[in-house]
């Protein structure tokens, strides 16, 4: 990246106003149209979310300490692990990465002042908070235990109330989610500066891109799933239920047909983050850049074409099923080569072991650990035999958890300088990162031994019913597997209180941020520190953002900085693909 | 935004927004966001044309039968004003291309005609379906042989007909005094009573014809034949048809042995008879969907006439000139989706049968 | 499946799995052992690869990054090609198992499954009824499952199979167990309040003759009626709503206790006097009469096929006898009767007229005694299965 003059003589001068101390009253925040202040805001909302959905995850831990459940009755830990279920993926994962970081930096890594459609991102954290207030709603009403996947018809018949305050508030957050990928795809698509073609993008746009096609085209499906079920619920209407002639498979058919693509809605962000990420660590070009790129479209189209795989013992005709299995295992692939491109992009690099690339290290290793169990739930024999167990709920948290909450921490850490312009404390982030590993491995590996054994899902209690025990033998390794499990959970829990901790506590106690602490080639570590409410005074040129040989350390500073012009050009190693 | 934002942008369209460089780039990344809603649009309604053909392979007779309790005159009367409405907006883009401000207010005014009198049609052809019976699969109570007398329901659309067209009335007469000093208020209700006084006119006329249309039946004692051959087909055989066909298939799956498969063969009768079986009942679910898709529909109908109560305000105001109507060609694009998918509903829901 | 294969899942699978009980579990064990084995390699490569160059080129001191290619297409189409081909033979391995888990041999044992909340009922060929499932050994048996409610899901961890039971359809699994012994059988498919305790247990038998044994002591209901009731209480389902000791059950109905005989208060009606008639309507048709304080409590109706009229007969009994009210023959007056008609080996009329006092109207169990004892008395032990089949296929 080569800095323009204007950049250079600003130096590392923060300027005397940034999109944060602007304007500073309540309704200059609430009204804002500034897409780095919608993220701020998404990201308040993402992390109280957060909180609330892992309160209800440790709830379930502590109450599967004991196998007839430790803390509540059958009905309230159905509520409580719908709850968990509901708020951690429509509320949490899914806008987590897109909403806060996209928002933020979409616009910056573009050189451009705003997204597309400013009143619409703003219209999309409204939802937000709307859908929010629905399910908050469905909460206090208390009731709803369908499991995040309502499935029919026991959804239709459960208590009314509180699933139609469920579903609506899904089908508001659909069109929030909906709002911030049309955005971000008119974005990508219109806006790009000068000299940003599509191949000199940074992955973090390719991969937010790739999102925003599925969020446009899965979303929507969702949203008419959403409704006829409110209407099945309440009218009657006998599409899915299949009291009055409708057909409850076609639910599941509706609905993975968006919530499956929704696991890369997830999941795409957060390899684009690593994407951003490992090369910056590694003071290496990223290997591979196109691969890396189109692999997200790949996997964005292969995406819709595998939802059948939640559904091998559904009943659906054994045609559909092994096609859809050999579908499911065509989207192995592109994940694959992306793990294989970021383990190549290490190589003769130079690590520098940042509380980020501690979590970046975290998610390669917890990813493929994710994407490999994969292999088993794909293969249709042993699905069988897996499906509805602990196995896929540790699969599902080892490519969730371990994959899109990791990610998240790690941008997090990685761009709360910029955002907030205040350096955390690295040896507590490192304490962090190591903590939720070992907690997260404690918690979520032994429960594939667990679900293998036959431990199945969604179960408040695992000692059988009267007259008819579960057997010694499964009960004591349920036991002993759930206590260490709960015990993970609570490393786990400990972990992420720290990290938030430590990124607070920045926020207060933090010293002032360099312009560029990590040496980012990508257009954000060139604006300002925090970045000024029109992020650029002009528009920044651009080019490959991926090469690192222009920056060199800024003692004085305490971050990068570019080298005088007259720095010859890189060596042909590094010139990127394309 | 900030004064320091516009300082150099002077040279600017005073409707072009300060983050785009220029207004062609404004343009496209509008074109290119109403183009992507639209997309979304169309997999909304893919959800509900997904459940329609599955139901219709399922029960392809029930579908064939029920769609004739379907009123194709009025189906058809809506189709030809979707059409009118289509062409009426694409020639008011024009005009805003060549800037010519009557012929888009006109245009723009004529089209929300078009839409109010689809929803006044609209209005006619549910209430008399809530007068029947014939609702969706929960309330579904059209019985046997039951001829409602429909006199009270086609009373009240007269007087609600005329109470539309009363409001319409004031909203042009509100028009005229609240919009005194602001044109672009005046053309906003202006647009809003003639859409109101379109749905009277609609509700009217959709009125007058299913009251004649039902009074001639009776006279000549077509209608009832139609509707009972259809119940005496449609409704009743296919509900057995179905209880034989979930026996045919329990016995083609338990085949080879029968002592165990007696009870269970009974279950699937009970089943059927409490659940899918439910003789005329059945139909509901063809009412379900008609009711979700037309009902949807005409919640897009009524978004659209808000957004053109907005553009028409706009256009009043003289917003829109040759190098700015964006919005204009934005919301005419939604409306021809909206038409698009009234066009593949018609022949799907009244006409297949 | 080969030796190769064999060796490969002998330390994996049964670690993770327990011991298969069924052929088709031993196929899935080995996919299941080939799978982690790719598994644990792609581990050890990638994590490995990751964790050599975190040590070689940490950042320190006289440390730089050092020059190299950032885009190799070679590298790229193995790395892309190579997990194709691994990927494409766990498919196909797991699509030939799964084709043999789809795929019931022409001469299975069919057993009809029924799921409700929250059990599962078992119904054999001959008409017997249980809650845990009875299978005989080394035979291929199918499960033709229905469900009464919501869905569910039929799970057998040592078996390694499971399927939905899907209202308004039927489903299928099969297996050939033979292992005998008792395994673990849960329900996988959440089904609301008491989802967690809807296990069951099955039961392998040693042989065919223990299993046929075990079927026909299902089929002969207890002679004395309201022991009949209790067990029907507690085995159609009655029990998850109503309590025999007066207690409420959460979202349930009334208690039993005291039910028989008193004056009950109706929802918009007249109080009627808990008799016959109207416990046979309160079964047959639920939303009849409501007694007041329950409204909005929907039980469900119990057509003939699922609680036949001798059934109620008992279960009235059982209410009569829970509020000291029962009138009908003594325990040992029942089963003296009983006794005598089974040992004389009577048809149909006598079989009925022991069980007439107690349950009149008591046709269905009665003529299913009898074919099961005019099964079992005309043929030995042994074969008792084989003449029920052949019984079953000339009707």
């Amino acid at each position: 990246m080569i800095a323009t003059p204007a950049q250079l003589e600003h130096g590392s001068d923060a300027p005397a106003s940034n999109y944060l101390n602007v304007n500073k009253t309540i309704a200059s925040w609430a009204f804002t149209l500034d897409h780095k202040r919608i993220g701020i805001m998404y990201l308040v909302g993402i992390a109280v979310s957060l909180l609330l959905g892992g309160l209800f995850a440790m709830a379930v831990r502590l109450h599967l300490w004991m196998p007839e459940g430790a803390l509540f009755n059958e009905d309230t830990y159905n509520q409580v692990f719908t709850l968990h279920g509901a708020i951690m993926v429509f509320l949490f994962i899914i806008p987590s990465v897109p909403a806060s970081l996209g928002n933020f930096f979409l616009p910056i890594m573009l050189g451009a002042k705003d997204v597309a459609f400013p009143r619409m991102n703003l219209a999309s954290f409204y939802l937000w908070v709307l859908g929010a207030i629905f399910f908050l709603a469905a909460l206090l009403m208390t009731g709803l235990d369908t499991g995040w996947t309502f499935y029919t018809p026991y959804s239709s018949e459960t208590h009314t109330a509180p699933v139609v305050a469920a579903t609506m508030g899904v089908f508001i957050l659909g069109f929030s989610s909906i709002f911030t990928g049309l955005n971000f795809v008119v974005t990508v698509n219109t806006m790009r500066p000068p000299g940003m073609t599509w191949f000199k993008m940074p992955l973090f746009l390719w991969s937010i891109y790739s999102t925003g096609i599925i969020q446009l085209l899965a979303t929507p499906v969702l949203g008419i799933t959403v409704l006829l079920l409110a209407a099945e619920a309440t009218l009657h209407i006998g599409i899915f239920d299949p009291k009055y002639g409708g057909d409850p498979v076609l639910f599941q058919h509706f609905f993975w047909f968006y919530s499956h693509p929704a696991v890369y809605i997830m999941i795409l962000p957060a390899m684009g983050v690593i994407s951003e990420l490992l090369p910056v660590y590694c003071r290496k070009h990223i290997f591979g850049y196109k691969f890396i790129a189109l692999s997200s479209v790949a996997i964005a189209l292969l995406g819709f074409l595998v939802w059948g795989h939640h559904m091998f013992v559904s009943s659906q005709s054994a045609l559909a099923t092994v096609i859809f299995s050999g579908l499911t295992f065509s989207v192995a692939i592109p994940s694959g080569i992306k793990v294989f491109n970021w383990l190549a992009t290490m190589y003769k690099g130079n690590i520098y072991l940042t509380t980020s690339m501690c979590y970046v290290l975290s998610f390669l290793f917890l990813f493929t650990i994710g994407g490999l169990t994969g292999l088993h739930l794909g293969s249709l024999a042993t699905d069988i035999a897996l499906h509805d167990t602990y196995f896929v709920v540790a699969h599902f948290h080892y490519v969730m958890m371990g994959g899109a909450l990791i990610a998240f921490i790690a941008g997090l850490f990685h761009w709360w300088p910029k955002m907030f312009g205040v350096m955390y404390n690295e040896f507590w982030g490192r304490i962090s990162a190591l903590l939720v590993f070992v907690g997260f491995n404690l918690t979520f590996f032994p429960q594939f031994y667990l679900g293998s054994l036959g431990m199945p899902r969604r179960y408040a209690s695992y000692e059988g019913r009267e007259g008819f025990p579960v057997s010694a033998e499964l009960l004591e390794q349920f036991t002993r597997l759930h206590r260490v499990s709960t015990v993970g959970a609570m490393v786990l829990g400990v972990g992420l209180f720290i990290a938030a901790g430590v990124l607070l506590a920045a926020l207060f106690y933090g010293r002032k941020a360099p312009r560029n602490p990590w040496g980012g080639a990508t257009l954000e570590w060139t604006c300002a520190t925090p970045p000024i409410h029109h992020n650029f005074d002009e528009t920044p040129t651009v080019d490959d953002p991926y090469i690192y040989a222009n920056l060199e350390w800024d003692p004085d500073e305490g971050g990068f900085k570019p080298k005088p012009p007259s720095t010859p050009t890189p060596s042909p190693e590094h010139q990127p693909v394309g | 935004m900030s004064a320091t934002a516009h300082a150099d942008e002077h040279q600017h369209h005073r409707f072009q927004a300060h983050h785009f460089e220029t207004a062609e780039q404004q343009f496209q990344a509008g074109k290119l966001g109403m183009w992507l809603f639209l997309a979304t649009e169309v997999l909304f309604f893919s959800g509900m044309f997904c459940a329609y053909a599955v139901f219709r392979a399922a029960h392809p007779e029930v579908f064939e039968k029920a769609a004739e309790f379907l009123n194709p005159t009025l189906g058809a009367a809506n189709t030809l004003v979707l059409l009118a409405s289509s062409l009426s907006v694409a020639w008011a883009v024009r005009c805003a291309q060549l800037g010519k401000q009557s012929g888009l207010l006109s245009n723009l005014i004529f089209t929300m005609v078009c839409a109010g009198i689809f929803m006044g049609v609209k209005a006619v052809e549910y209430s008399l379906k809530w007068k029947e019976g014939l609702l969706w699969r929960g309330k579904f109570t059209w019985t046997d042989g039951a001829h409602p007398d429909l006199t009270s329901t086609h009373e009240m659309l007269y007087s609600f007909g005329l109470t539309l067209a009363g409001i319409g009335a004031a909203l042009i007469v509100a028009g005229l005094i609240l919009g005194a000093k602001s044109v672009g208020t005046r053309w906003a209700f202006f647009a809003l009573g003639a859409t109101v006084l379109g749905a009277a006119g609609g509700c009217l006329i959709g009125n007058v014809y299913t009251a004649w249309e039902q009074h001639d039946e009776q006279t000549h004692g077509e209608h009832s034949e139609v509707f009972e051959d259809a119940h005496a087909l449609g409704l009743e055989e296919v509900a057995e048809e179905e209880v034989h066909a979930e026996e045919a298939e329990s016995e083609d799956v338990v085949e080879g042995q029968t002592d165990a498969e007696a009870p269970a063969a009974t279950v699937v009768q009970e089943m059927a008879a409490e659940y899918g079986g439910e003789g005329p009942k059945f139909p509901g679910v063809f009412f379900s969907i008609y009711y979700a898709m037309t009902g949807v529909h005409a919640i897009h109908i009524l978004a659209g006439i808000g957004v053109f109560v907005w553009i028409v305000s706009r256009a009043a105001r003289g917003h829109f000139e040759p190098n700015y109507y964006g919005p204009v060609e934005y919301t005419g694009l939604y409306w021809h989706l909206v038409d698009l998918i009234w066009i593949y509903l018609f022949p799907l829901l009244y006409l297949i049968r | 499946m080969s030796v190769c294969h064999t060796l490969l899942q002998l330390p994996l699978a049964g670690f993770w799995f327990g011991e298969p009980a069924t052929t088709n579990a031993e196929n899935v064990d080995s996919l299941f052992g080939i799978i982690t084995w790719i598994c644990i390699a792609f581990f050890i490569l990638i994590v490995g690869l990751m964790a050599v160059f975190l040590v070689r080129y940490r950042h320190r001191d006289g440390h730089a990054e050092l020059p190299s290619p950032s885009h190799n297409n070679s590298l790229e189409i193995i790395w892309s090609v190579i997990p194709i081909l691994l990927v494409a033979l766990i498919f196909f391995l797991g699509f030939t198992a799964f084709m043999d888990m789809r795929t019931p041999p022409a001469d299975s044992y069919d057993i009809q499954v029924l799921a409700s909340k929250w059990k599962f009922l078992f119904r054999y060929p001959n008409g017997a009824e249980s809650e845990v499932l009875h299978i005989p050994p080394d035979r291929p048996v199918r499960l033709v499952q229905q469900s009464a409610d919501v869905l569910h899901s039929l799970y057998i961890p040592a078996f390694r199979t499971k399927m939905d039971c899907v209202p308004g359809r039927y489903t299928y699994q099969w297996f050939n167990a033979n292992k005998p012994g008792d395994y673990d059988l849960f329900c996988a498919e959440y089904c609301g309040l008491d989802h967690s305790n809807m296990n069951s247990i099955v039961r392998v038998h040693e042989s065919q003759a223990a299993f046929d044994l075990q079927l026909k002591k299902l089929n002969v209901p207890p002679a004395y009626p309201p022991d009949w009731g209790r067990e029907l209480w507690e085995r159609k389902g009655c029990k998850q709503c109503h309590s025999i000791d007066g207690s409420e059950r959460p979202g349930g109905g009334p208690s039993w206790d005291d039910l028989w005989g008193t004056e009950r208060q109706i929802m918009n009606a007249s109080p009627v006097i808990a008799d016959e008639n109207y416990i046979k309507e309160s079964i047959r048709m639920p939303q009849a009469k409501i007694r007041t304080g329950y409204q909005g409590i929907n039980m469900s109706a119990y057509p003939p096929s699922l609680v036949s009229d001798a059934e109620i007969d008992a279960l009235i009994a059982f209410m009569k006898e829970l509020a000291g009210k029962y009138d009908g023959p003594s325990r040992e007056e029942a089963e003296a009767a009983a006794k005598a008609a089974a040992e004389e080996g009577v048809g149909a009329d006598s079989a009925a007229a022991a069980n007439a006092d107690a349950t009149p109207a008591n046709e269905k169990p009665a003529a299913e005694e009898t074919k099961a004892e005019e099964t079992t008395g005309k043929e030995p032990e042994g074969t008792a299965s084989d003449s029920a089949d052949s019984g079953d296929q000339e009707q």
